[in-house]
């Protein structure tokens, strides 16, 4: 209730108990207001979530790092539409993207990731395993030389693609000359996107427009190793070994497609 | 457009070149087209290609690596074998 202070006059107002039972009351009054004022938890002045700077709980943005310390630290999204909940979380050893019913019972694993990185999953497929197997595409070109040159070499087309998986390279070309040029020697096709560490050569099919076959061959064959670094366009025949294409077999109409599969 | 450049499994001997293009939207990088790799060779000819096909940045932490000689000698094509 509101107070309503004494007057106090020289010689007029009595010092008596009344009076002085009065101030005591207003004490007491006050030590009770202010105790039932500090004991609500009910934001009575409803102060806001900015004005003491917590994060509001119906939306906001943090500037700084949100750190979960617990056992099986997790975040949970809730579609409130179905009541399915996708549950973020880590479990002491590998971090889950996990779908949960509306009871939070687990329904599947979405993604798997170890902390050590041996093991990452995208529902029950593996995406690599251990020893990260590493994946890649991607172009490279193929450049045509003759005894290590390609002067004045020209194409229509020189276009190449591989792909990387693990230490394997899987890669096709296709090379179609407008000029031969007027390098000479041996051929080789250079401009791998990786370097051969096969031991013995790996082996690839290629087939030619246009070549004239060295006399006695019949046939082509690539090969890579780590010592050529480059491709080899070899000729056989029956039972006389193989011999390297060279300028001569070209002509300015020369076509190359080749695939090839080798490891790094 | 934004050229990057990576160097992969560099050693004394050799390099894989990773070149990928990006452009540039409201300060976002988005990728263009495919990864173009190039492995290269520290070889006479193989150093020569790295100074004259690489920016300078990339070609200087090649040479870093491999040196002021080469360490590998240049490929002479397979000329024949007997079966």
């Amino acid at each position: 209730m509101p107070y309503t202070k004494t007057n106090w006059q020289d010689n007029e107002t009595p010092l008596s108990a009344l009076n002085m039972n009065k101030i005591e009351q207003g004490i007491a009054d006050a030590h009770s207001a202010i105790d039932s004022h500090a004991a609500r938890t009910d934001n009575p002045h409803n102060t806001t979530a900015a004005q003491v700077g917590a994060v509001s709980k119906t939306g906001d943005t943090m500037t700084g790092d949100l750190s979960i310390q617990s056992r099986w630290p997790a975040v949970w999204l809730i579609d409130t539409d179905i009541n399915n909940k996708i549950s973020i979380l880590h479990d002491n050893s590998a971090f889950y993207v996990q779908l949960r019913d509306a009871a939070g019972n687990w329904i599947r694993d979405l993604l798997m990731l170890t902390d050590d990185g041996a093991v990452a999953k995208l529902g029950t497929n593996n995406i690599w395993h251990a020893g990260n197997l590493r994946y890649e595409e991607g172009a490279w070109t193929p450049e045509l030389r003759f005894g290590g040159s390609s002067t004045g070499i020209t194409y229509d087309v020189n276009v190449a693609r591989y792909t990387r998986i693990g230490n394997m390279i899987f890669i096709d070309a296709i090379v179609a000359l407008t000029s031969k040029g007027t390098a000479t020697g041996n051929a080789v096709i250079a401009g791998l996107p990786f370097r051969p560490k096969s031991l013995m050569k790996s082996w690839g099919n290629i087939a030619p427009t246009n070549i004239t076959f060295p006399s006695g061959k019949s046939a082509l064959i690539i090969g890579v190793d780590e010592g050529g670094f480059v491709i080899g366009l070899l000729a056989y025949g029956s039972g006389s070994g193989y011999t390297s294409l060279t300028d001569a077999n070209f002509s300015n109409s020369s076509v190359l497609e080749l695939s090839l599969a080798y490891i790094i | 457009m934004i050229f990057k450049y990576t160097l992969d499994m560099l050693t004394t001997d050799s390099v894989s070149v990773k070149m990928q293009k990006y452009v540039e939207v409201e300060g976002i990088e988005y990728p263009v087209g495919e990864p173009h790799r190039k492995a290269y060779v520290n070889s006479e000819s193989g150093r020569a290609e790295v100074l004259a096909e690489l920016p300078e940045p990339q070609a200087t932490a090649i040479m870093a690596v491999w040196g002021d000689t080469p360490t590998v000698a240049d490929h002479e094509p397979d000329t024949g074998s007997a079966e």
